[in-house]
């Protein structure tokens, strides 16, 4: 190969390590900002102080959801099967909210220790299925 | 082997003669059109219309044909463009700041594609339009990436001089791929979990998978028609004063 | 034939998001199809009219 083209090409390779390096650096800086919401557990041990608005996320637990008869609040525990969190809604919860499903909620910290939001995210999954697959696979479990 | 790869690099060299490309490209456009069509449609058709529910989502779920095959189409164009920019910049073979140029805007547009249905899939599953999670983030920013590489070489009056502009944000920016990637396992998002699927759980059925592949299949196929017919374009822009375009082109 | 149509369309009433999710597919790629379409006439018109 020529030799300007190979002078180019340790060039251009290096400036593209550099970029990288400096790019991992600034990435592990930020990498905690960089996640969208704390599981229970880290909401526990990182001490985020009552009342700044931060999200959560985790698993809805089975049948921890209480529907409240004469207004739109519902109670409901969040898990990440080591900790769990009480969480208070009030307003419209998304279609795919569901036991043992995913959620993300955005509100604060009370003061004893449960959450209040002001909105509820519903997660999927990449496990699409069509419904008698899922059934039979119900079934087995 | 040696023959081989000398045949592999004659045919690369005369592929990169702009008066070559475009005469192959007059003639084999219509054949790429064909098979994309076709290919596109079958697998559209196939998964919009055919393909089973989701059990959960229900058929909202099918936006998947949609949102997935444009989401690793504009990675891949991304890559395309720096392996383009890499030659540019080492070879400095005309006809890949050309390739560049024809692509760029088509990476933007299947970006926009991605984030937009993206965006009405996540309004109806999820409840909110937006989020500022690591993966929307960051595809974002491949959607301005592409912007920068289409709004430098345009402000750029000495073509030669922006091609070499557009190669280096060509490269530099491939990075951002890997993170689009690996976004939603290296932190918490509400894209597409990795936390929550440890509960033993199938992937996708094959009834469900198959048009998706179909799908990813049509849009490269599309990509390849869209791509050869822009480059067309841009190679008869740039080389509107040169003597084969009179006879070719005006035919003089 | 129209009924199975017509369930294809409103899906549950999910319809409207999948069909918009298409419409913005179509309407993106034809334009980036249609712009070098445009751009080849115009050089073209151009290149002739200066002979």
């Amino acid at each position: 190969m020529h030799p300007l083209r190979k002078q180019r090409i340790y060039a251009i390779v290096t400036v593209l390590l550099g970029a990288i390096a400096a790019l991992v650096l600034v990435m592990s800086a930020l990498s905690k900002n960089m996640n969208l919401f704390y599981s229970p557990s880290e909401l526990v041990s990182s001490n985020v102080a009552p009342g700044s608005v931060v999200r959560a996320g985790g698993m809805v637990a089975s049948g921890s959801i209480q529907k409240s008869t004469d207004s739109l609040e519902v109670i409901f525990l969040i898990t990440d099967f080591q900790n769990s969190l009480s969480v208070t809604y009030n307003g419209i919860l998304p279609d795919l909210f569901s036991e043992d499903a995913g959620v993300v909620v955005k509100g604060f910290l009370k003061e004893d220790g449960t959450f209040l939001a002001q909105e509820v995210l519903a997660k999927h999954d990449e496990n699409y299925m069509p419904p008698e697959v899922a059934k039979m696979l119900n079934k087995i479990e | 082997m040696n023959r081989v790869w000398s045949r592999i690099k004659n045919w690369l060299i005369a592929m990169g003669s702009p008066p070559h490309f475009y005469r192959w490209a007059t003639s084999s456009l219509p054949w790429l059109a064909g098979l994309a069509v076709i290919v596109f449609c079958a697998g559209l058709i196939w998964g919009l219309g055919f393909s089973p529910t989701d059990y959960k989502q229900g058929d909202v779920y099918r936006i998947i044909y949609i949102h997935v095959p444009s989401a690793i189409l504009a990675e891949s164009i991304y890559i395309f463009m720096a392996i383009s920019g890499f030659i540019s910049m080492v070879w400095r073979a005309k006809i890949a700041g050309m390739l560049i140029n024809s692509a760029a805007p088509l990476g933007a547009g299947f970006t926009l594609i991605a984030l937009l249905t993206g965006s009405i899939w996540g309004k109806t599953t999820w409840g909110t339009w937006w989020v500022w999670d690591a993966r929307l983030t960051s595809t974002l920013i491949m959607f301005f990436l592409y912007a920068a590489i289409i709004g430098l070489h345009s402000s750029i009056e000495n073509k030669t001089k922006g091609d070499r502009a557009v190669s280096i944000l060509a490269v530099l920016g491939v990075v951002i791929v890997p993170i689009i990637k690996k976004s939603v396992d290296w932190w918490q998002t509400l894209h597409q979990p990795s936390t929550f699927t440890l509960t033993s759980s199938p992937s996708m059925s094959p009834d469900m998978y198959l048009p998706l592949l179909v799908c990813v299949l049509g849009f490269y196929c599309l990509f390849i028609f869209m791509l050869t017919n822009g480059l067309r374009a841009e190679i008869i822009s740039r080389e509107r004063d040169k003597s084969w375009v009179k006879k070719q082109f005006f035919k003089y | 034939m129209l009924d199975s149509l017509q369930i294809l369309f409103i899906m549950d009433g999910k319809g409207p998001y999948v069909w918009s999710c298409l419409l913005i597919l179509i309407i993106i790629i034809t334009i980036n199809i249609i712009i070098p379409v445009v751009r080849l006439k115009r050089i073209y018109r151009e290149g002739t009219l200066e002979e």
